[in-house]
């Protein structure tokens, strides 16, 4: 079974439908899909932080977008995407009393996946080899497990 | 300054992504000797820092968002006036913290400073 069929068993239908069995708009939802922030990463010019930052690299951009469409099902919780000033991608969530973070440097397929417990102070952390779809995997059950109510 | 001193920090309109801020927005720079700046909110008001921010120093913010002194010294991170750019200025200064300890004193910052909310929003481009 796949880590998409898994999910989808798991949590029991799609992620909108999840989402209007909680009483969520779906339009709500929508607003953060990947790869309309992905695009909004897109035309990004060197300089774009006070003079610093490097611009996104649109090879990293083509295949962030590519990878979470093939590798990361919808029923899990979607990241918000932000530029590094390196010129990355850091993919950030807040579930559950976890701030996780998932930095991707312009020149690799290589994921520093951060995950910090606020109450309790702990930490895990895990590089990800994101050419592959086995982290994919990982990163995907990780995610839908933080995102359980404790 | 005590511990209830807002210190105010402005938000890159890049670092803003559906309304959340990034842990990247109290993150300090290498370029800046690992000290994040901000404004000593016992001296300015929130509005009038991202005036300041944006007409004076013609710089990008998307807002305004506050940590306390007290926030910083529970993560062991010493906050420092740093005058010398301009009266109001201050430092929290995360010093020879490695990268992992800096991502976890940034997301607790982050944390704390999204609790409070936006003491301050850039108007509306139209």
């Amino acid at each position: 079974m796949s880590v998409r069929e898994f999910l989808k068993r798991r949590l029991g239908g799609s992620r909108h439908r999840r989402g209007n069995a909680l009483g969520h708009d779906v339009g709500a939802l929508d607003q953060i899909a990947i790869p309309g922030q992905l695009d909004g990463l897109r035309g990004m010019e060197d300089g774009w932080l006070d003079g610093e930052g490097r611009a996104p690299a649109p090879g990293l951009i083509d295949w962030l977008v590519r990878s979470f469409e093939t590798h990361y099902p919808d029923e899990a919780e979607p990241p918000y995407l932000y530029p590094t000033v390196e010129g990355g991608v850091q993919a950030e969530w807040s579930v559950e009393g976890h701030e996780i973070s998932l930095r991707f440097h312009p020149g690799d397929r290589i994921g520093e996946w951060h995950d910090l417990a606020l109450d309790t102070d702990e930490e895990e952390t895990r590089e990800l080899d994101l050419a592959e779809g086995r982290d994919w995997e990982w990163l995907a059950a990780r995610v839908v497990a933080l995102s359980q109510p404790a | 300054m005590n511990d209830e001193t807002l210190l105010l920090r402005q938000i890159h309109p890049r670092f803003v992504q559906r309304d959340r801020v990034t842990s990247q927005a109290f993150t300090p720079r290498s370029t800046d000797g690992n000290r994040l700046s901000v404004y000593d909110g016992d001296q300015i008001q929130p509005a009038a820092a991202w005036r300041h921010y944006t007409a004076r120093q013609s710089l990008e913010s998307a807002g305004v968002m506050a940590v306390t002194l007290g926030e910083c010294t529970v993560l062991d991170l010493p906050v420092r006036p740093d005058p010398a750019p301009f009266p109001e200025h201050a430092v929290i200064d995360f010093g020879g913290l490695g990268r992992g300890a800096i991502s976890r004193a940034a997301k607790r910052l982050r944390d704390a400073a999204s609790r409070r909310g936006w003491l301050h929003r850039a108007p509306a481009v139209r």
